[in-house]
Parts: structure tokens; sequence; C-alpha cells
């Protein structure tokens, strides 16, 4: 099964369907179903081989959505290490209706609160120190990386102002293009309640962003 | 400002490095096992205090202490031996069930001392009063002390009665004799000095709160002065079940009543 990827069935309204707008978390598949409920039966039974399984098979989408939240790299990374070892505690609340996957992205979601701060405080920090330095790209690929750092930085600056619950759902929504479904599954809210926090965070960002420079 | 472009920035962010993934790994493996160990060492120290628990309270049973630490607290009130039924079966059963059956080498009062080879010199029984009442009236002077043998340190601080029947004392007085006395027979008194401190009390409040209790403990110290007979008379009551509540320490009692009929 996959995600559809018309604007419908997703959350968000603005996400275009182009090649870089792909699902970056797909839902599991049935082998992967499979093989996801061996792995949780082993983490039940405190297996903590089966910790390190499960950071194996899904660290790089917990790292995306770390990164995606928090704009920090640093902070991302304790993110994604709590979540795995909060994993052994946490399994028990998995009911086995969605994928370990998402319910991952959950936990790293419930850890994320304090990393948020942090982050927001170490990049203020970090634009008053980048305003005396000099930054002259040399080549495209570098002015590229630079303008996509700075509009990025824009959108986690107005990020920083939103709650917390609406920052996971619009990251959820619009970086990670996850559907509604999706979502209030990782959330653990009910949909509307998914749509009514994509609603606010979107007005609240888009006035935020008019506000800037 | 482009807000799509702003999203597809964001979005290029991805978790595909793998420096940064090898070394949360590594913390990650740290951790467990650091959550591992602690655990283990947890679960030890929780077994090592229930082996030390149960170890205890089995020596405890075995030795008879926790029936004289924790046996049932007394009534308020002593009722004279005249008054108490001869015989109340199914409290004594209760009573009796509810301690644990002692073997007969497992009577010997925890703060007594293994009895003497030789028993020693017997002493008058007319000399002894009921063991119910106040024990003001034993002088324990009456008792000969073996001439042979050199004063013990028991012996060595007398235990002089009161002179004449003292003035009703207050009742923080009583309160404050009962916690001395306690306290010397719980944590290490000299037997003679908890001996005259159990007597204080008795003779402040003869039929008190805790009169029982001091009258059984008293002939527990009784017995570590050896003086049996004394003892033996002062344990005859409980061995009977004539004090109140009924069956209070009346196993206990009936099997060193047996004992102590030995060495008379």
């Amino acid at each position: 099964m996959t995600i559809p990827l018309n604007g419908a069935a997703r959350c968000g309204h603005h996400a275009l369907v182009t090649a870089i707008s792909m699902p970056l978390a797909m839902p599991a598949m049935g082998g992967e179903a499979s093989a996801d409920s061996q792995l949780v039966a082993r983490l039940r039974e405190g297996d903590r081989a089966a910790v390190e399984e499960a950071y194996l098979a899904h660290h790089a989408a917990i790292r995306g959505f770390a990164r995606r939240l928090v704009g920090d790299a640093a902070a991302a990374e304790d993110i994604v290490h709590e979540a795995f070892v909060a994993l052994p505690r946490a399994i028990r609340r998995f009911r086995g209706d969605g994928s370990l996957r998402a319910f991952l992205i959950g936990v790293a979601a419930n850890h994320s609160r304090r990393h948020v701060r942090s982050a927001m405080r170490r990049r203020r920090a970090t634009e008053r120190l980048a305003a005396h330095e000099d930054l002259q790209p040399r080549t495209v690929d570098a002015t590229d990386q630079l303008i996509t750092k700075q509009l990025a930085g824009k959108l986690w600056a107005a990020l920083d102002d939103l709650p917390i619950d609406q920052r996971v759902v619009f990251v959820l929504c619009e970086a990670e293009q996850r559907t509604s479904v999706e979502v209030a599954e990782i959330v653990g809210a009910p949909e509307g309640t998914v749509r009514t926090r994509l609603y606010h965070a979107k007005r609240k960002l888009r006035e935020k962003l008019e506000e800037m420079p | 400002m482009n807000f799509d472009a702003m999203i597809d920035a964001i979005r290029a962010e991805d978790g595909n490095d793998a420096e940064l993934a090898a070394a949360t790994h590594l913390r990650l493996r740290r951790s467990l096992e650091t959550r591992a160990r602690s655990r283990h060492q947890l679960a030890g120290l929780v077994t090592a205090i229930a082996i030390l628990l149960v170890g205890t309270v089995s020596w405890a049973l075995a030795t008879g202490k926790v029936t004289t630490l924790w046996g049932p607290a007394p009534r308020l009130h002593s009722v004279a031996p005249e008054a108490v039924p001869r015989s109340a079966p199914a409290r004594k059963q209760v009573a009796a069930a509810s301690r644990p059956p002692l073997p007969p080498e497992s009577v010997t009062p925890p703060a007594a001392e293994p009895p003497p080879a030789e028993p020693p010199p017997a002493e008058p029984p007319a000399a002894e009063p009921p063991a119910v009442v106040p024990p003001a009236v034993e002088p324990a002077a009456v008792e000969p002390t073996p001439p042979a043998a050199p004063p013990s340190p028991a012996r060595v601080a007398p235990v002089l009665p009161p002179a004449a029947p003292e003035p009703p004392a207050s009742l923080a007085q009583v309160e404050e004799l009962y916690r001395r006395a306690h306290e010397l027979h719980f944590h290490g008194g000299e037997p003679a000095v908890t001996l005259a401190a159990w007597d204080a009390y008795l003779a402040a409040e003869p039929n008190g709160r805790f009169s029982v209790e001091a009258r059984y403990n008293r002939a527990l110290l009784l017995i570590r002065l050896e003086r049996y007979a004394a003892a033996r008379a002062a344990l005859a009551p409980f061995a009977r079940g004539e004090v109140e509540p009924a069956g209070y320490r009346q196993t206990e009692a009936e099997q060193l009543v047996e004992r102590l009929a030995r060495y008379e």
C-alpha cells in the first residue's frame, strides 16, 4: 500500500506532487509488518539486541523527522537517542495497528519538547554570530545550499513561535507529507484535531513570516 | 517570501548521515548496557535484602525472639488473678495458634543465659510472692546468694524494693518509668538495673496499661539473674492463663516453668 499523493488524501493543501515532495516515510508493507511484529515481540521481552535492530531499521526516518522538527543536528541526535532508549518501556503502549516506524516517530515527538527549546536557543545564538561572519559562497552549489539553509532557517525561526503540538503536526503533514490518518496515529489525536492544528499552524506561520524582514 | 520553497528547504533535511548514525548507535548501546547493569545491581540488592530479611525472621522465629518483641500488646487493665476466668479456651487457642510452634529447645527466653550445669541453691518458695502481685512486695534480698560463688555483676547491684508504698505517680511519671524500663530491657540494659526499672514501674502502676507485659519481662530478667524460683513463681500465672489478656504468652510461660522446675 502506498500513500496517495493527491491533495485530498494528504493533510496539507500546499504540497506539490514533485520529485522532491514524494513521501519521505512509507507505511509498512506486508513483509515489513511481519518483521515488525517479530521485532515488537522481542522488544516486549526486553531484548536489548532488538532495540539495536530497531535502530538500524528505522534510525534514518527518526533522524529525518527530528531534524525537520528542531532544525539542529545535535538536538536531533539527542531526540533519536532518547527515543530508542525509551523504546523498551514505550513499546508497552504499542497496540500493533500501525507501523513500528510511525510509533517510533510518535515516541520521538514526545521526547522533542525540551530539545526544541534548546535548539531554538542555539539557533538564535548562531544567528547573532553568523551576522558577523563573512559568508561569501564560492560556487553555485554552495550558494544554493546557503539559500536553502537561509529559507529553512527562516521557517524554523517562525516554527519556534508555535506550540509543540502544532509544530509536530506541521512538520509531519507538510515537510514529511504524511496523510492526516498517519499523523493522527503518530500523535495519538483524532484526525479532526490534526487538521485543526495544521490550519492554525499555517495561519500563524504566514503571519509570522510576513512580519519577518 | 516563498512558503513552499521554505518547506522544500526543510524537507531537504534527511537522516542519512552515516557518521552521526554510527555515533548515536554506539551511544545507544552504551545507554542500554548501563541501564541493564543498573537493573541487575538493583535486582541483586533487592535479593540480598530479601535474603537478609528472611534469614532474620527465620532466626527470630527459631529462637523465639520474635514472640518476645512482637507479642500481642497487653490490655489497658490488668485483672487480678481471681477475677480472671480460669479457662478461656477459644481465646487461648487463638492466641496459641497465632504464634509459631516452638521446639522445646527454643523456649529459652531471649534474654536468658544458658542455665548452669549445677542448679542454683533452691529458694524458699514461701519467700516468693505470687507473680501477679506488684513486684514491690518481692524482696530480692530474701533470695540467698550462693556463698561460694563470686558475686556476678547482676548481683552486685542489689534490687531494692521501695521502702514504703509510694504515692500515686502522675501519668507522665509513670510513662517515663515505663519508657526507661522498656529502653533498658530491649536495648542492652544491665539485668539488675532493668529489673529495678520494671519494679519501679510496677510499683507506680501495678494494674496499669503495660503491667502484664512488665511482669512478663521482669520474669525473664529473673531468669537472667539466675533467680529461677522467683522467675518460676512469676511465670506461673502466665502459664496458667491467669492474666489478662488470657493466654498472654501462655505457651511460652508453660514451657519456661517446666524447664525452670528442673533447676530448683
